[in-house]
């Protein structure tokens, strides 16, 4: 478990780590937290000629309020939004996806452009980033572009992102007030990796109808997933719970989840209906304000 | 001397000794050993369950960067004896090579070794290497194993099975015509890793001038390693030293002998320059050892009012592909059997244990091994009992212990009688610990709201320090020890000990055994252990036999140093020795009181000057011991949880755990508890988390982390620990507790979620209980 050879590149500004991946093309990886890429690359899986890495670069490590959102440099460590007041108040739904994530120590090294940019698929950040419909902001050789989080998310490990382009930073909208949102998953341990988990947010109108809903499951398949059909069951009503179970069977449905060793595809899917059904009345609680 | 019993540090939580170097970083384990000119070897394994070798080409790694030589079985193979595990009278012989030559085995097996500068650099030329291989079907599951008769993994066997064996007391059959009722069920063990979170690793070095090898390993054995390597090199065992810094946990698979060892050791003779190995993870999760692989087939036959007539036990052990040196490969499943009946008056018993050669890695003792898989499936199987017969399972239990009463039991497979045990006093503090007599209305008033409560009991009877194993064969004294304590120039106490520390706390509670035995402070002894070049003698550390073998020796060498002493100071007091007494640190004598000399003033004369010799055969203040009680020792304990199971999405949560234990007196509760603590967290893996899987063309599924799920410290809750400590009779009194509490554990955690999950009828007969299964045994999906 020892990697193969790779040069390394310790750039200090962004400008510099984007024409390093462009002069060495596949062959160069960015290197962030390094939670998964150094495991992946010790087994040989991965194997860079050039690793870039991006920790010495001061500008990709910040978190700022911005207008209607929080907006996160790429290599902010995941428990640093743990920590957060500001993100507590104003993404709830991100600051209680972290704990999630791995353990502290993890989360301690562990990037938020790391986590969108690897795209696990039992990842917490990329459902989050879902329901939040959060932009990544991507900077390469030809300038800088924004991506919505519906259109980063292309397959297991695999984003929008081109060969030489870097996550730079991502932009988190605020949801408005009657808003509830929720995260569950199940995991074998506290800290692993989901076996199904579930991302949500409702937001009451003043005569508590559901004026919005978003799920998105993640652990289920490939990549994460908005479920938009059981977010309309939901739209528009009064949510009883005999509509949260018909939404949770609608989310469900057509999952086509895979068996590991950790759990079968039937079992996965079976309790990610469960996890969005409770996840649902979580939220309502939070947007009725029975619960905090 | 301080008059016995009436103890300074004994029972004392005294800080373990080691923990500030291990928690600041300082600890030393092979890894951590550099020595000049030292090279790095890394293994080429077969990616294959089952392949013929048709050629293994390494021109090309010969010359990738680094390299220093590049060995397969056909340059080792003659330079070792083979490794031959299996001797017993039904079964044949395995041989084994350094390197496997002809056929792979298994995904692991170890084809050729690369030597280089670093790791790094043997890593990229092994990747150089190409094998070419034929790809053999291979066998994976036991019971086709058994049935095949075109793939054999070892074609010498004539067939897969590599041993039946059979044995018990009494009359079964007679037992079934007198009983109301039979109870029947298989459980199946997860095959399993050991799980040291230091692998397999050594340094050897062969200094040509003295003709010597010397082997840094991380060994739980040092003195047994030492003698395999002298008989399968051939080295004088004089010319073989074994050292063992500090051990980054064992729990048996570091009580075997490996190819791997054997080939960096004929290597660093060839290149007369160290050589270090460390394994990694993945090699440790593919390739040292599994335990476990378990099929139990259980029958009880019970009169209606609980008492037990007969048992029965059918175990197919999936042995992997090999066996471990020196043991033979169906020692753990013969173990197992021997030791299912333990806590309990069995009157008839009748067991076959059929142990089964498959294309995986090979099985290892794991902490407790038989013991452990044994008590789940005999728990569980009570349980299910008493639910069929609508007896309360604790009262089913207490019908059949063994108990006060009875005692000395002597077992009716034979070994020596039981005694000083506290089966039913351990039952009932835990039932009242867990809070039983209300639990059954707790769990009601639950189940009345939708929530699946449980409440699940385990109890062991442990034998350690017994002179004989039975299942073992050649290396099973178990009481070979002796030990060597010397108080030295300086006033401080020296203690050899053979037995090495994989994270038992030795250093700490063998000083205050000692340090008490002299009337010293426990600072004063330093306990030297884990170099075979010490005088001392051991089997090593294993079967839970080091505080029981290694403490009795120690105590007995400590009371002959203090004797010496006293001889000493009398002399140099002229006064008669009965009048001489050791008190706070000074040695008095009773008719001039104020005359006193110090510790060190008789140490220093002691060495220094030779009229003081105590006796005429020496002059020095030393002594060495063997472990000379003649029986084994008992403890007992008992578990209890209750446990919580969200029947939605499989969940379980651990809501109370109460461990009641009997490992006679305490030496250091402090250590004790975490002894306790640290097998609980095993426990907990083995029926929530670990399973090592094959896929079924015979890949490893689980080599990493995180595939294999190990306890972590998230994993655990609050554990409530009470002590019985009762002596063990004769001279010895320490009994104890390295196994025990894993014994007892595991069921404890398994039947309260089956106790859970009793109103869907749930069937839980598989380990681990994972999330999916326990939904599924709902009759979810
Ligand atoms: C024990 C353990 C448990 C874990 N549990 C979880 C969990 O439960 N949930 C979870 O979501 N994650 C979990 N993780 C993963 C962890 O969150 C990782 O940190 C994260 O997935 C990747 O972030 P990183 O900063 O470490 O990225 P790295 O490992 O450095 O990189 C990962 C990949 O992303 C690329 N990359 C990184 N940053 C950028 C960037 N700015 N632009 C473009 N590409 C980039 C790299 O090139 C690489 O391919 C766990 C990890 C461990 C070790």
């Amino acid at each position: 478990m020892k990697p193969a050879v790779f040069d390394y590149h310790a750039p200090a500004i962004v400008q510099e780590a984007v024409e390093l991946l462009q002069r060495y093309g596949e062959d160069a990886t960015v290197l962030a937290g390094g939670q998964s890429l150094v495991p992946l690359m010790n087994l040989r899986l991965s194997r860079p000629g050039h690793v870039v890495d991006l920790n010495g670069v001061p500008e990709l490590d910040y978190l700022t309020v911005d207008g209607e959102g929080i907006v996160v440099g790429a290599t902010t460590r995941q428990r640093t939004l743990e920590r957060s007041d500001t993100v507590r108040d104003l993404c709830p739904l991100l600051w209680r996806a972290m704990p999630l994530v791995g353990h502290f120590q993890v989360r301690n090294r562990g990037t938020v452009g790391g986590s969108l940019a690897h795209a696990d698929p039992a990842s917490e950040l990329p459902a989050v980033a879902l329901v939040l419909q959060a932009e990544v902001g991507v900077v390469g050789p030809t300038g800088r572009r924004d991506v919505k989080a519906e259109d980063f998310f292309i397959d297991a490990y695999t984003t929008a992102l081109d060969s030489a382009e870097i996550v730079e930073h991502v932009r988190f909208p605020s949801l408005p007030g009657g808003t509830g949102t929720a995260i569950l998953e199940v995991a074998r341990r506290e800290g692993d990796f989901a076996m199904a988990g579930v991302a949500a947010s409702l937001t009451l109108d003043p005569e508590g109808l559901c004026s919005s809903a978003r799920l998105a499951l993640f652990g289920v398949g490939p990549t994460p997933v908005r479920v938009i059909k059981a977010e309309r069951i939901l739209e528009g009503r009064a949510i009883t719970e005999e509509l949260v179970g018909e939404a949770a069977a609608m989310a469900v449905q057509d999952l086509d989840p895979s068996s590991d060793v950790h759990a079968s595809a039937a079992y996965r899917k079976r309790v990610a209906g469960v996890l969005v059904r409770r996840a649902i009345a979580e939220a309502l609680a939070r947007a009725t304000g029975e619960q905090t | 001397m301080r008059p016995r019993g009436q103890s300074a540090s004994i029972g004392e939580p005294v800080k373990a000794s080691a923990d500030l170097r291990l928690i600041t970083g300082r600890g030393v384990f092979v890894d951590d050993l550099h020595l000049p000119r030292m090279v790095h070897a890394a293994f080429l394994r077969s990616p294959h369950p089952h392949a013929r070798i048709l050629g293994i080409d390494a021109k090309n790694a010969a010359t990738s960067p680094g390299v220093v030589a590049i060995r397969t079985g056909s340059d080792l193979n003659l330079r070792s004896k083979l490794m031959q595990v299996g001797e017993t009278t039904e079964a044949s012989a395995i041989d084994i090579e350094v390197l496997p030559s002809g056929k792979a085995r298994m995904v692991g097996d170890p084809l050729a070794v690369v030597v280089a500068q670093d790791r790094y650099l043997a890593e990229d030329a092994m990747e150089l290497i190409d094998v070419t291989y034929e790809p053999l079907s291979p066998v994976l599951d036991a019971d086709v194993a058994r049935a095949s008769t075109d793939t054999l993994v070892h074609e010498n066997l004539g067939s897969n099975v590599f041993s039946t064996a059979e044995g018990g007391y009494g009359d079964w059959d007679e037992a079934v015509a007198s009983s109301d009722v039979v109870v029947r069920e298989t459980f199946r063990q997860a095959r399993c890793s050991p799980f040291p979170l230091e692998g397999r690793a050594l340094v050897a070095d062969w200094d040509p001038a003295d003709a010597k090898l010397t082997v840094w390993s991380s060994s739980q054995w040092p003195h047994m390693f030492r003698q395999h390597l002298s008989d399968l090199l051939n080295i004088p065992l004089d010319h073989v030293r074994v050292v063992t810094q500090d051990v980054g946990g064992a729990f048996g698979l570091k009580a075997n002998t490996f190819r791997e060892d054997i080939a960096i050791a004929l290597l660093a003779v060839e290149l007369g320059r160290p050589v270090k190995w460390v394994e990694d993870r993945r090699e440790n999760l593919m390739a040292s050892a599994h335990a476990r692989d378990h099929s139990i087939d259980l029958e009880i036959a019970l009169k209606n009012d609980g008492v037990i007539l007969g048992l029965r036990a059918r175990i197919v052990d999936d042995m992997g592909a090999y066996g471990l040196y020196p043991w033979s490969p169906d020692s753990w499943g013969k173990l197992l059997a021997v030791s299912l009946p333990l806590p309990y008056k069995v009157p008839n018993y009748q067991w076959e244990v059929v142990t089964v050669v498959t294309n995986k890695a090979p099985e290892s003792a794991y902490r407790a091994p038989g013991n452990a898989a044994g008590a789940w499936a005999r728990e569980s199987l009570l349980d299910i009992a008493a639910r069929q017969l609508s007896l309360d399972p604790i009262d089913l239990r207490r019908r059949n212990l063994i108990a006060r009463q009875d005692l000395p039991f002597s077992p009716l497979g034979g070994g020596a009688p039981i005694d000083a045990v506290t089966t039913e006093e351990a039952l009932e503090q835990a039932a009242a610990l867990i809070g039983y007599d209300d639990f059954r209305q707790e769990q009601q008033k639950a189940l009345a709201e939708g929530r699946y409560l449980g409440v699940g009991f385990g109890i062991y009877i442990k034998a350690a320090g017994r002179p004989k194993s039975p299942a073992t064969v050649g290396l099973s004294e178990t009481g070979l020890e002796s030990a060597t304590v010397r108080m030295s120039a300086t006033g401080a106490v020296q203690a050899f000990v053979g037995a090495c520390s994989g994270g038992q706390g030795y250093e700490t509670t063998f000083a205050q055994l000692v340090a008490d035995e002299m009337g010293v402070p426990v600072d004063a002894v330093q306990i030297q252990m884990g170099d075979t070049d010490f005088p001392a003698e051991s089997s090593g550390t294993w079967g839970s036999r080091s505080t029981v073998v290694v403490g009795a020796t120690l105590v007995g060498a400590a009371r002959d140093v203090s004797t010496q002493m006293i001889a000493v100071a009398a002399k140099m007091m002229e006064a008669p020795q009965e009048e001489v007494a050791l008190e706070g640190g000074f040695f008095i004598a009773e008719r001039a009181p104020s005359e006193r000399l110090s510790v060190l003033d008789v140490a220093r004369a002691a060495w220094e000057d030779s009229s003081l010799a105590p006796s005429t055969l020496g002059t020095g203040l030393s002594s060495t011991r063997h472990y000379e009680i003649p029986g084994p020792t008992y403890s007992n304990g008992c578990h209890a949880a209750v446990v919580e199971v969200d029947t939605e999405t499989g969940k379980v949560s651990v809501l109370r755990y109460v461990a009641v234990e009997d490992c006679g007196p305490l030496i250091n509760p402090m250590i004790a508890n975490g002894q306790i603590r640290g097998a609980i967290a095993q426990a907990y893996g083995s029926v929530f988390l670990e399973e090592i899987v094959y896929s079924e063309d015979g890949l490893p599924l689980t080599t990493t982390l995180l595939d294999y799920l190990i306890p972590d410290a998230a994993s655990m809750g609050d554990v409530i620990i009470k002590h019985l400590e009762t002596p063990a009779p004769g001279s010895g009194r320490f009994k104890s507790l390295g196994e025990g509490p894993l014994v007892a554990s595991a069921p404890a955690f398994a039947c309260a979620v089956a106790d859970a999950l009793s109103p869907f009828d749930a069937r839980l007969t598989r380990l681990p209980l994972k999330p999916d299964r326990l939904i599924e045994a709902t009759g979810g999906d």
